[in-house]
């Protein structure tokens, strides 16, 4: 197979469903960079997920040893540092646009009728917590690192963090949080109310998988839609 | 009695009645706002520190973040009551300084600035009131917190009953509300209403310390912009918050990596 051709086969989210259990797979390892090519697949994903009828629940994971190191900053750079002139605003313009879209898949995430559980191991920084925030359950694995550290950057965290990072946790421990920058542990994530269980390596999809096994069975598809909006 | 509250000369220091005035310092860019009305740091007025006189102070560009403090032993025991007596005659009166009130903490809550509540001693009612509206509340161990409205067949007026329930479990703030009973530095922890007790006695050089400390190495707007980020999270719809979330981050992408001239960025 020529690089071309294989250029054009990778997808960087897999989508699957096992049992009503729908599995969102970040599968561009080692660090499953969330770039362009990401958010553009992941809208897709979520735009046909939000069409199917039959899920229960949803499981946000990925190949490799990290969940994620996050949103490719560089690759934003390049696209702003394009220049002056008409041509450029516009792509500009585009890019802006773009990253209100990634928002808005964020938040269609977070808003499904059904749990979402995020299974995370390795890294989980930036965007990729900005992710695992939108889920109503985070399962870390021994050895996780989670944070925020847009701040190093000369950024915020854009896709929904610093707001969801607040209603989780409380103004006081999201500020220390976003303005350090800090990375935690498994434990110390735990302790802060950022992640919910600690569990031993390569065990997170599975424990995902355990709670979700037996959720809404028995009661009707509104019944269960409205039990899962009053827990949030 | 008149419950006035009026400038001094000296703008830095608003003067209540009954002796308790509010004074502002800088301390290497931080702000710090002091309730002094010794022993008790009593407040006279719902608009404790006048709103104006606030907003000219907070909008110091050069801030990196705001202490709120109490002189002396003490953060404050809450409202005088003379003076809520004498108020109370005229409904409207009343009714239009709680307003008031409710709106200079209100204030306090939106400044994109961290805002911290340094707490020891006593820290009851108004005073409690207060370093609910701030976003990080420290407080030193021989601290006590309490609500004794009920006890007085009233409640918190100033947003004391909606903010503690935002931050303590529902158990602990009823039981604060309904009994009016003294609840200890780590009893407080315990509940989420305070985020840090510590050991130091002068929990307003702590503050000062923890807040450059939290802020160190970042620029101003950056700052601003997560504060202003976090206090959307807490007063605005999530749809609404979440916009200027990345619409905050957009500007600050831009500033950082855009290489188009002023113009051209105002105009993108």
């Amino acid at each position: 197979m020529s690089d071309r051709v294989t250029a054009e086969l990778f997808v960087p989210v897999h989508f699957d469903i096992v049992n009503h259990v729908g599995y969102i797979v970040l599968c561009n390892p080692p660090e499953n960079r969330m770039n362009m090519q990401f958010f553009r697949c992941m809208k897709e994903i979520v735009a046909a997920i939000k069409k199917s009828d039959t899920l229960r629940g949803l499981i946000i994971c990925s190949q490799g040893r990290h969940f994620s190191s996050g949103a490719d900053l560089d690759e934003l750079a390049g696209v702003l540092q394009c220049g002056a002139g008409v041509e450029n605003h516009r792509n500009i313009n585009e890019q802006l646009q773009v990253l209100d879209e990634n928002t808005q898949c964020f938040l269609d995430i977070a808003c499904f009728d059904y749990p979402v559980v995020a299974a995370l191991q390795g890294l989980c920084m930036g965007s990729a917590l900005e992710l695992a925030l939108c889920a109503d359950v985070r399962i870390v694995e021994e050895r996780v690192t989670l944070g925020l550290p847009e701040v190093h950057y000369g950024v915020i965290p854009g896709c929904g963090g610093t707001v969801r990072l607040t209603k989780l946790v409380g103004a006081a421990k999201a500020l220390e949080l976003i303005l350090s920058g800090q990375l935690l542990s498994a434990e110390d994530a735990c302790a802060a109310g950022l992640a919910d269980m600690v569990v031993p390596r390569k065990t997170a999809v599975v424990m995902a998988r355990e709670l979700l096994m037996n959720t809404g069975r028995g009661c009707s598809k509104a019944d269960f839609a409205a039990m899962v909006r009053n827990t949030r | 009695m008149s419950c006035n509250a009026f400038f001094d000369k000296d703008t830095s220091t608003v003067r209540m009645t009954n002796n308790t005035k509010v004074s502002w310092e800088i301390v290497d860019s931080i702000g710090v706002l002091t309730i002094d009305g010794r022993p008790e740091n009593c407040i006279v007025d719902p608009e404790f520190v006048n709103l104006v006189q606030l907003k000219r102070w907070s909008s110091d560009s050069s801030l990196r973040g705001i202490v709120i403090c109490g002189a002396g032993r003490h953060f404050s025991s809450g409202a005088d009551l003379d003076c809520l007596k004498s108020l109370a005659k005229s409904s409207s009166e009343l009714s239009a300084r709680m307003e008031q009130g409710g709106e200079l903490l209100s204030y306090i809550q939106s400044i994109p600035l961290p805002v911290v509540a340094a707490i020891s001693g006593a820290c009851f009612g108004a005073g409690l009131e207060i370093a609910l509206a701030c976003h990080i509340r420290i407080c030193n161990k021989n601290a006590v917190f309490a609500f004794p409205e009920s006890t007085l067949g009233i409640i918190p007026g100033l947003g004391g009953c909606t903010r503690l329930i935002k931050n303590a479990d529902i158990a602990t703030s009823l039981q604060m509300l309904l009994s009016g009973d003294l609840v200890d530095a780590s009893a407080a922890q315990t509940a989420g209403f305070i985020d840090l007790v510590v050991e130091e006695k002068q929990v307003k050089t702590f503050a000062i310390e923890y807040l450059k400390k939290m802020v160190a190495n970042r620029s101003s707007e950056v700052i601003r912009a997560i504060v202003q980020a976090v206090n959307n999270a807490r007063s605005l719809p999530m749809d609404e918050a979440l916009r200027k979330e990345t619409q905050m981050f957009c500007e600050l992408a831009i500033k950082r990596y855009c290489s188009l001239s002023e113009y051209d960025k105002k105009n993108v």
